[in-house]
C-alpha cells in the first residue's frame, strides 16, 4: 500500500515538473517572438509536410479550375488584356512625369525621392487553423536574415503583414487583418495621420478598423489608406487599403473607418519580407 | 538487464496514442486549414485527449494532454500556455469522470467532447467574450467551432477504444 502511494505520488511530481519545464520553455522563448528550441524542430519538420501539401493542393485546384473555369478564365484574359493596354497609357505618361520631376529636381538641387528595399521573398506554406486570429507561415526565417518584426508586401507592393514569430526555415506572419495589429497610416490625398487597428468583428468579414485619426480630419469612402512610416517597422507610403465604410462608434462620440485590404489573402501565395529599407523623402 | 526496467506494452499502446495524435494533428493543420464551414475551422484535438483519459485513465489522459497541449500551443500563434494547461487538465478529468459516473459508450464519449470543446473554444476566445465590444461574434464563433468539430472527434472514438481493448487484451 505504502509502495503504492509513493509510486502515484512520484508519477503526478513527475508529471507536475514536465508541465512547469513546458510553460517555463514555451514562455520564455515566445517573449521575444524568437520560436523556442520545441516550435523550431517543430516548425522545421513540419515545413517540408506543408510545402508537399500545398503542392498537392495548388496542383488540384489547377486541374478544378482547368476543367470547371475555363469560361471564367477567359472572361478574366480579355479584361486583363484590356487592363494591361490602359496600364501601357498610364505608364508612357507617368515616364514623361518622371523625366520631367527628374529635370526639375536638378534644377533645384534636390535629391531623388526614393525607397530602397532588401527584399526576401517566400511562399505561404500554411494558414493559421485558428478563428481567434489571422496569421500564416512563410518558407523563410532567420536563416535568410529576416527578423521579427519585419512587414511583408504583396509583388504589387501592398502591405500584407508583420512577422511576430521567427524560426531557422520558417516564420509567422500576422496578417492586416489580425486583432494585435498597430500600423501608423495616413489617410487619402491629405495625409492625415491615423491608426489601423484591428477588430475581430472586422476580421471575420476581412476588413480592419482605421481609427484615432488627427482632430478635424474627414474620413471619406473610397480613401486610400498608406503607411505613414512611423515606428520604424513599415516603410512609408505602402498602400494598406482604402475605406471601404465610415461608422459612428457604439458611444456616438466619433466614428471610424472600415478598412478593406487591396491585398488578396484568398489568392495570395508568394510575399515578399521587406528586411532593410530606406525612404527618401 | 535494463530492458527488463522498460515496460513494452504500456510503450506499444503510448506508440499507438502517438500515431492516432500525429494523424489527428496532420489532418486539423493540412487538410483542415484549407477547409472552412461558414468561415469557421474546426478544432477537434480536446476530443483525443478526451478519448484517452476515457478509455486508459486519467492519468494517461493527463500525459498526452500535455504533449497535445505543447503541440497545439506551438500551432496557435496567439495562444502562450493556453493548452498546455487546459488540455491535461482535460484529460485528467476525462479519466475521473469516466471512473466515476459515466461509462465509455459512444453517447458518453460525446458529450464529454462537447463540454471539452465547449470550454477550449472559451478559453481560446475569452478576450473577445468578456473583455471586448465583440462579445455575440466571439460567442458564435465558438459555438461554430465545437460544432463542426463533433463529427471529426466521433472519428476518434474507434480507433483509441481498438488501442485500449487490445491493452486490455494483454492484461
Amino acid at each position: 500500500m505504502k509502495k503504492l502511494m509513493t509510486r502515484k505520488w512520484a508519477i503526478w511530481l513527475g508529471i507536475a515538473i514536465v508541465l512547469i519545464v513546458a510553460i517555463v520553455a514555451i514562455t520564455a522563448s515566445s517573449l521575444n517572438g524568437r520560436a523556442g528550441v520545441v516550435s523550431d524542430a517543430t516548425g522545421s519538420v513540419a515545413s517540408p509536410v506543408r510545402s508537399a501539401v500545398n503542392a498537392a493542393v495548388d496542383w488540384l485546384e489547377g486541374v478544378y479550375g482547368y476543367i470547371y473555369k475555363y469560361d471564367q478564365l477567359l472572361a478574366e484574359n480579355t479584361e486583363l488584356r484590356r487592363q494591361l493596354t490602359e496600364a501601357q497609357e498610364e505608364l508612357s505618361s507617368a515616364t514623361q512625369a518622371e523625366e520631367e520631376n527628374a529635370r526639375l529636381r536638378e534644377l533645384l538641387n534636390l535629391s531623388e525621392k526614393h525607397s530602397d528595399f532588401e527584399y526576401e521573398s517566400a511562399k505561404i506554406t500554411e494558414w493559421t487553423i485558428s478563428n481567434w486570429a489571422s496569421t500564416f507561415t512563410i518558407s523563410k526565417g532567420e536563416a535568410s536574415g529576416i527578423e521579427v518584426g519585419d512587414c511583408v508586401i504583396t509583388e504589387s507592393g501592398e502591405l500584407c503583414g508583420q512577422v511576430i514569430e521567427l524560426g531557422t526555415s520558417w516564420a509567422t506572419v500576422r496578417t492586416i487583418i489580425d486583432v494585435d495589429i498597430s500600423i501608423g497610416v495616413l489617410v487619402g490625398e491629405g495625409g492625415s495621420a491615423a491608426l489601423c487597428i484591428g477588430d475581430y468583428n472586422l476580421m471575420q468579414s476581412g476588413c480592419a478598423k482605421l481609427t484615432y485619426a488627427t482632430f478635424g480630419t474627414q474620413l471619406v469612402e473610397g480613401s486610400t489608406i498608406y503607411t505613414s512610416g512611423s515606428g520604424e517597422n513599415f516603410p512609408a507610403g505602402l498602400i494598406i487599403g482604402t475605406i471601404a465604410e465610415v461608422r459612428t462608434e457604439a458611444g456616438g462620440q466619433s466614428t471610424y473607418g472600415v478598412i478593406t485590404p487591396t491585398c488578396e489573402f484568398s489568392s495570395l501565395s508568394q510575399v515578399f519580407v521587406v528586411k532593410e529599407f530606406i525612404v527618401v523623402e | 538487464m535494463y530492458f527488463s526496467l522498460i515496460n513494452f506494452e504500456k510503450l506499444r499502446i503510448a506508440v499507438k496514442y502517438a500515431i492516432v495524435l500525429l494523424v489527428c494533428f496532420f489532418l486539423q493543420n493540412q487538410v483542415l486549414s484549407h477547409v472552412s464551414f461558414f468561415g469557421v475551422h474546426p478544432m477537434f484535438i480536446p476530443a483525443f485527449v478526451v478519448a484517452v483519459g476515457m478509455f486508459s485513465g486519467s492519468v494517461w489522459g493527463g500525459v498526452f494532454g500535455i504533449v497535445s497541449g505543447i503541440f497545439c500551443d506551438i500551432g496557435f500563434a496567439e495562444n502562450l500556455v493556453l493548452f498546455t494547461i487546459s488540455l491535461p487538465i482535460v484529460g485528467f478529468v476525462s479519466g475521473l469522470l469516466v471512473d466515476w459516473f459515466f461509462n465509455r459508450r459512444m453517447f458518453s464519449y460525446m458529450f464529454i467532447c462537447a463540454a471539452a470543446l465547449l470550454v477550449c473554444a472559451f478559453l481560446q476566445g475569452f478576450d473577445f467574450l468578456f473583455f471586448s465590444d465583440s462579445s455575440l461574434t466571439a460567442l458564435k464563433i465558438a459555438l461554430l467551432q465545437v460544432m463542426f468539430s463533433l463529427p471529426f472527434a466521433a472519428l476518434i472514438y474507434l480507433p483509441c477504444k481498438k488501442i485500449s481493448a487490445a491493452s486490455r487484451g494483454m492484461q
